[in-house]
C-alpha cells in the first residue's frame, strides 16, 4: 500500500525541513514555499490525503490556498498550522477554507501527528466510501444483466410446451394437466374478452333450437 | 411530510433571538428552538436527528462548543454551526477542532446570508442522506437478485 501524500505550505525554509524529518518515514511528503507554488502541486498531484498550510506568508495567504484546495483538490483534507492568530484569519479559515483542524505553532509533534493520522483516516473513509459507491452500482448492473439472461432462458424453456391433442389442455412441469385458458392466465400476462366463433356460434344455435 | 426544506434547532439564551430567528426562516426551514444546551439535548432526543443545529456560544450553564461536540458524538451526520457576538480567538480554534463547525457566523446576522447558508447546510446534510439510502437500497437490491438468481438455479 502506498503511503498517504500530504501537501505542507510554509514560507520558512526551517518549518518545511521541520516537518518533513517528522513525518517522512510515515507520509510522502510534498513541499511548497509559497501558495502560488502550492496551487501549481495541486494542480498536478491528483491524489492528496491532506494538505497543511502556514497562515501568513506573502502572496496568497493560507486561508485563500486553503479556499482555492477545497475546489482544486476537494478529496484531500486542510489542516491551518499558524504563529500568528487573527480572529478574521481564523473565521476565514472556518468559512471559506472548512479546515478540519487548527493548529497553533510551535506545533507539538504529538498533537500534530494525531490530527494528521485522523485527517489522513477521515480522507480515506471517504474515498473508500466513493469506490464503494461506484463497485456498488457497477455489480448491480451486472446482476441486472445476469437476472435478465437467466429469465431469457426460462422463458424459452416454457415455450415449449406439452399439449393434449384431443382435449387440448397443457401440463405443467408437475405433470398436471390445465385448461388452455387457465394456463395462459397463470403463467403470461395475457387477458381475455370471451366471445364465440362463427363455427361455434352455428353449432350452438343448432343444438339449442328444438 | 413537510414540503420545507429542512429540520433546522437553534439554541440561543436570549429570548428575542429564538423568536427572530424563527420568524426569519420559518417560511423556508421547519424550525426548532432551544433556550439552553441543556433544552436542545432534550429536543433532539425526544424529536430526533435534525439536518442542522445552529448554537449561540456564550449561554449560561453548556457553551454552544460544548452543546455541538456532544451532538456531534450522537449524529455526526447533523451539521453544525456557531453564530456569535464574539470573536475570541481560542473560542473559534475550539470551534474547528472540538465541535467541527461547518460555519461560524457573527451577530448581528445579515439576513440573505444567513439565508443562503442554512440552505447550503441542509442540502450537504440532503446530500449526505441520500448517498448513505442509496448504497443501502443498492445493497439490498444486490442481495435481492443474488438470491432470485440462486434460486433460479437451484
Amino acid at each position: 500500500m502506498n503511503r498517504p501524500r500530504l501537501l505542507f505550505i510554509d514560507d520558512e525554509e526551517i518549518n518545511r525541513s521541520n516537518f518533513q524529518q517528522t513525518f517522512a518515514d510515515e507520509y510522502e511528503i510534498l513541499l511548497a514555499g509559497s501558495g502560488e507554488e502550492a496551487l501549481e502541486i495541486m494542480t498536478r498531484e491528483s491524489n492528496l490525503a491532506l494538505i497543511l498550510s502556514d497562515q501568513r506568508m506573502p502572496g496568497i495567504s493560507g486561508a485563500e490556498v486553503l479556499a482555492l484546495a477545497r475546489k482544486i483538490a476537494p478529496q484531500a483534507e486542510r489542516i491551518m498550522i499558524t504563529g500568528y492568530s487573527e480572529p478574521d484569519d481564523i473565521m476565514a479559515a472556518i468559512n471559506q477554507g472548512q479546515v478540519y483542524r487548527y493548529i497553533l505553532k510551535p506545533w507539538i509533534s504529538g498533537e500534530l501527528r494525531i490530527a494528521i493520522i485522523h485527517a489522513v483516516e477521515r480522507h480515506q473513509l471517504k474515498q473508500e466510501n466513493h469506490a464503494l459507491l461506484l463497485a456498488l452500482e457497477k455489480k448491480n448492473t451486472e446482476l441486472e444483466e445476469l437476472v435478465r439472461a437467466r429469465t431469457m432462458e426460462l422463458k424459452n424453456l416454457q415455450s415449449l410446451l406439452p399439449i393434449c391433442s384431443y382435449c387440448r389442455k397443457i401440463r405443467d412441469d408437475k405433470n398436471a394437466w390445465h385448461g388452455l385458458e387457465e394456463y395462459l392466465l397463470r403463467h403470461t400476462d395475457i387477458l381475455f374478452t370471451h366471445g364465440i366463433c362463427p363455427h361455434c356460434y352455428e353449432k350452438v344455435m343448432a343444438e339449442n333450437t328444438p | 411530510m413537510s414540503t420545507k426544506k429542512g429540520r433546522v434547532l437553534y439554541v440561543d439564551d436570549e429570548e428575542i433571538n429564538l423568536v427572530n430567528f424563527r420568524e426569519t426562516l420559518c417560511d423556508e426551514f421547519e424550525i426548532f428552538t432551544a433556550g439552553s444546551g441543556k433544552e436542545a439535548l432534550a429536543l433532539l432526543a425526544r424529536e430526533g436527528e435534525m439536518a442542522l443545529v445552529v448554537s449561540d456560544q456564550r449561554m449560561p450553564g453548556m457553551s454552544g462548543i460544548e452543546l455541538l461536540t456532544e451532538i456531534r458524538a450522537m449524529c455526526p451526520d447533523t451539521i453544525r454551526m456557531i453564530i456569535s457576538a464574539y470573536t475570541e480567538i481560542h473560542e473559534l480554534i475550539e470551534a474547528i477542532n472540538k465541535a467541527e463547525v461547518y460555519r461560524y457566523f457573527v451577530k448581528p446576522w445579515k439576513e440573505d446570508q444567513l439565508r443562503l447558508t442554512i440552505g447550503n447546510a441542509v442540502g450537504t446534510y440532503a446530500l449526505g442522506q441520500e448517498i448513505k439510502q442509496f448504497v443501502e437500497q443498492g445493497r439490498k437490491q444486490m442481495a435481492e437478485r443474488m438470491r432470485s438468481f440462486e434460486g433460479e438455479k437451484g
